[in-house]
């Protein structure tokens, strides 16, 4: 459950700071899975490494990859005022079956049963740190990365820019800071975030490219940003809720005979009361 | 005595952002066919007890009678349906929808099935053009409408639901002297048809020709109620102010020195139309007031200044460099600018007053890549106090009164040091003695040796601070004139073309 809390609380700080900035990446989806596949082709390909370098330039790979796919939309908009929402969402539709295809072919591990890529060599993976659990560094990376965030929204020159950004553009402008640049750098922070989601999630969670096999961390990352109000210090809460509710059904459909559709539609009544405008966490940070 | 059709008793409202009170046990009575005017400074809470009429925001204590009934509104349709109508300052239209659409939202005449009878709904709004002398088209999407459009179109969004009393906030405040004539023949109108109508506004002037009865307002309290046909301005403004009514105001001379801006034979085409052919400079210790009506080539010529439009041709050099303009540029030479949206525009009104004062400056606070909280919070106290701001560093803008968040503006435009400093209706919406402390400033910048340019359709302003006035009419520069034994009225007629 904490591995996947990690996973989420990442592609929720993403969201939080696109949010923030007004823009929105719908694309997460095929941004997480492509940021993983990345990182398994990376590992793949370079073979046995130092542990370190490995495992560095796996996660480079993906979140660079997560980077430029969310930055093409972020490019669109600037120069064309290409609808955002549009573009992420449907490059997103190209990115996924483009990955179906890599896992599905070119780099299928005919020997296995399952529609996927060899496994990495082991000195890519993400040590566990708790037994047989896939618990494992990324989520204290994750932790580090939300008051990283915080502060990068609250304390720092571009975070105030951001944030006007989100609120009033027209006023960015006039205060003689071009505001278009906002449109493309949350959108890159945004597609980095899930990339590494993606790279972290094979390394640690997977260690192979399954084909559709981190599908729905990019729509969590949305629900989590909502969840938490795009404010980075609720997003650790948010996460943990999330990944809770899911362990949690999982469970109730191991134990019980609950089906998979009961269960998600339990989950779903308590997001929608979770988000109902009038229980949200309101409070907004401000300098006082 | 005229029979009662609202009487509002003991009205208390307190704000929780800020702990003031906006409103403290207000009374107001207005009787059947009664032109009510409601004047006060900024702040005096005007607007926000109108806006408890209207059912926009709950009051704390209190009670309305209307018509009779003790009656109490949770949203402004309630109030709509008891009769109670309000057109405010900033218009409330869906800028997609058409005029029709927009007048007729909130009770569609439908035939059978709940489909929209659009004929029958033609026909009332026509109707009612026709009672009130009004003329829209009514298929036109209100966002193609001008300025003047839009507000007939709300006003009649209003006076479509068969209304008792109608509220206007301000409602001269953007128009020029022949459309002030226009509202004012159609209040008086309504008061023939039997409705009550209460008005607010900062013009004392027309308080006493148009209204009946007069409230005054002050820090929240109704301090008097009084006949208009026994007043007059000046005991008017002593009551608002406590003190003689004029302006603490005068200006000062100063040598000019080099010049800063200059226009040459700047122009905009649109649409066969042709603005501006506009020459001008500025000096420095030089305040320039381009005045006239708004629709006469002001907003074109705030527009190019600002770089939201590019000139068709002529040139503007700052410091005898030909300028290329842009939505940057303004801040690219340090230049000072607050534009007539103040809201939109001016300030980022969902974020904290430290946050919009610090805009041009925010880069002096980061210590080690941080803004240093501290720093900012210790100035945005400093400059709250220096230029009489309500309110606390963390503040949202959207809390504070118009007048507090003009002096937001102000305050981050001059601790900018501006050489060249552009500002459009100064003292828009604003009491006298605010827009004597916003004069002054204006003034002191200019003898520290900034060039100023202000836009405005007000011409006592012009005529309180200019060193020299520019007047349009019809988009051309129709005089250009020293600000030396000239009068209202040769200015007015300048600007209505009544000079040829």
């Amino acid at each position: 459950m904490l591995d996947k809390a990690g996973l989420l609380i990442l592609a929720g700080l993403g969201m939080s700071i696109a949010f923030r900035a007004g823009v929105f990446n719908l694309g997460g989806e095929g941004q997480v899975y492509a940021g993983a596949m990345a990182a398994v082709l990376v590992s793949i390909n370079i073979g046995i490494a130092g542990r370190n370098f490995g495992i560095i330039s796996a996660l480079t790979a993906g979140i660079l990859t997560g980077a430029i796919i969310a930055g093409i939309s972020g490019f669109l908009k600037k120069q064309w005022d290409t609808d955002e929402l549009i573009s992420s969402f449907l490059l997103a539709g190209i990115v996924i079956h483009i990955t179906d295809y890599l896992i599905s072919d070119p780099f299928r591990d005919s020997s296995s049963f399952l529609i996927s890529t060899v496994k990495i060599p082991s000195s890519y993976f993400l040590t566990s740190l708790m037994g047989s659990s896939h618990f494992n560094i990324s989520f204290f990376i994750a932790t580090a990365a939300t008051a990283a965030a915080f502060i990068f929204l609250f304390k720092s020159p571009m975070g105030y820019e951001i944030r006007l950004s989100g609120l009033n553009r027209k006023f960015v402008d006039y205060g003689g800071i071009p505001g278009k640049r906002h449109l493309i750098i949350p959108m890159i922070i945004s597609g980095a975030m899930y990339g590494g989601v993606g790279s972290f999630a094979a390394l640690g969670n997977f260690h192979m490219g399954i084909k559709g096999f981190t599908a729905g961390l990019g729509w969590n990352g949305i629900a989590v940003a909502l969840i938490a109000g795009n404010n980075p210090a609720f997003v650790i809460p948010a996460g943990l809720i999330f990944a809770y509710l899911d362990a949690g059904t999982q469970v109730a459909m191991i134990h019980s005979d609950l089906s998979f559709e009961f269960s998600n539609l339990i989950k779903a009544v308590i997001f929608f009361l979770i988000t109902a405008k009038k229980f949200t966490l309101k409070k907004q940070f401000h300098f006082d | 005595m005229t029979e009662v059709l609202l009487s509002m008793r003991e009205i208390t409202k307190t704000f929780k952002e800020n702990s003031v009170k906006a409103v403290n046990s207000a009374d107001l009575t207005v009787g059947f066919g009664e032109i009510h005017a409601i004047i006060g400074e900024n702040g005096a809470g005007k607007s926000t007890l109108m806006h408890i009429l209207a059912g926009e925001i709950p009051s704390d204590t209190g009670s309305i009678m209307f018509g009779g009934r003790k009656v109490y509104f949770n949203l402004p349709s309630d109030a709509l349906r008891a009769g109670i109508g309000m057109l405010h300052q900033h218009l409330q239209l869906i800028p997609e929808l058409t005029v029709l659409e927009n007048i007729i939202l909130g009770s569609e005449p439908s035939s059978k099935f709940g489909i929209i009878d659009r004929n029958k709904a033609l026909e009332r709004v026509n109707d009612l053009c026709n009672n009130f002398d009004i003329k829209v088209d009514p298929d036109k999407t209100v966002n193609s409408l001008n300025a003047d459009e839009k507000q007939k179109t709300a006003l009649l969004s209003i006076l479509f639901h068969n209304i008792r009393l109608l509220i206007l906030d301000e409602p001269t405040t953007f128009f020029s002297e022949i459309k002030k004539d226009t509202v004012h023949k159609l209040i008086r109108k309504l008061k023939s048809m039997g409705k009550s109508i209460i008005i607010i506004t900062h013009k004392l002037k027309e308080a006493v020709t148009i209204a009946d009865k007069i409230t005054i307002m002050k820090a929240g309290e109704t301090v008097s109620h009084i006949n208009s046909s026994e007043t007059n301005t000046d005991q008017l403004s002593r009551l608002i102010l406590g003190e003689a009514g004029n302006l603490p105001f005068t200006r000062k001379k100063t040598h000019h020195g080099r010049t800063i801006l200059e226009a040459r034979d700047l122009t905009f085409e649109r649409d066969g139309n042709n603005f501006l052919n506009i020459d001008f400079t500025i000096r420095e210790k030089e305040i320039l007031v381009v005045t006239g009506i708004r629709e006469n080539g002001l907003e074109i010529l705030e527009q190019i200044l600002s770089g939201h439009q590019k000139p068709t041709s002529g040139d503007l050099l700052y410091k005898n460099q030909v300028l290329k303009t842009d939505k940057h540029y303004l801040r690219a030479i340090k230049a000072g600018y607050i534009p007539s949206d103040r809201i939109k525009t001016g300030t980022s009104i969902k974020s904290s007053i430290s946050d919009n004062i610090i805009l041009l400056k925010y880069k002096a606070f980061v210590k080690w890549g941080i803004l240093n909280t501290k720093m900012i919070v210790d100035y945005s106290t400093n400059l709250i106090k220096e230029y009489g701001i309500m309110g606390k560093p963390g503040q949202l803008m959207s809390t504070l009164s118009g007048g507090n968040i003009q002096r937001v503006m102000i305050a981050r435009e001059m601790e900018a040091n501006p050489n060249l400093f552009i500002f459009a209706e100064p003292s828009k919406g604003l009491d006298i003695k605010s827009k004597g402390a916003i004069y002054e400033r204006i003034c002191r910048l200019k003898e520290k040796g900034a060039g100023i340019l202000i836009i405005s359709s007000d011409i006592e302003e012009a005529l309180m601070i200019a060193d020299r006035i520019i007047i349009m009419y019809t988009g051309k520069v129709a005089a250009s004139i020293e600000n030396k034994n000239i009068t209202r009225a040769y200015i007015g007629k300048i600007m209505l073309g009544l000079n040829k």
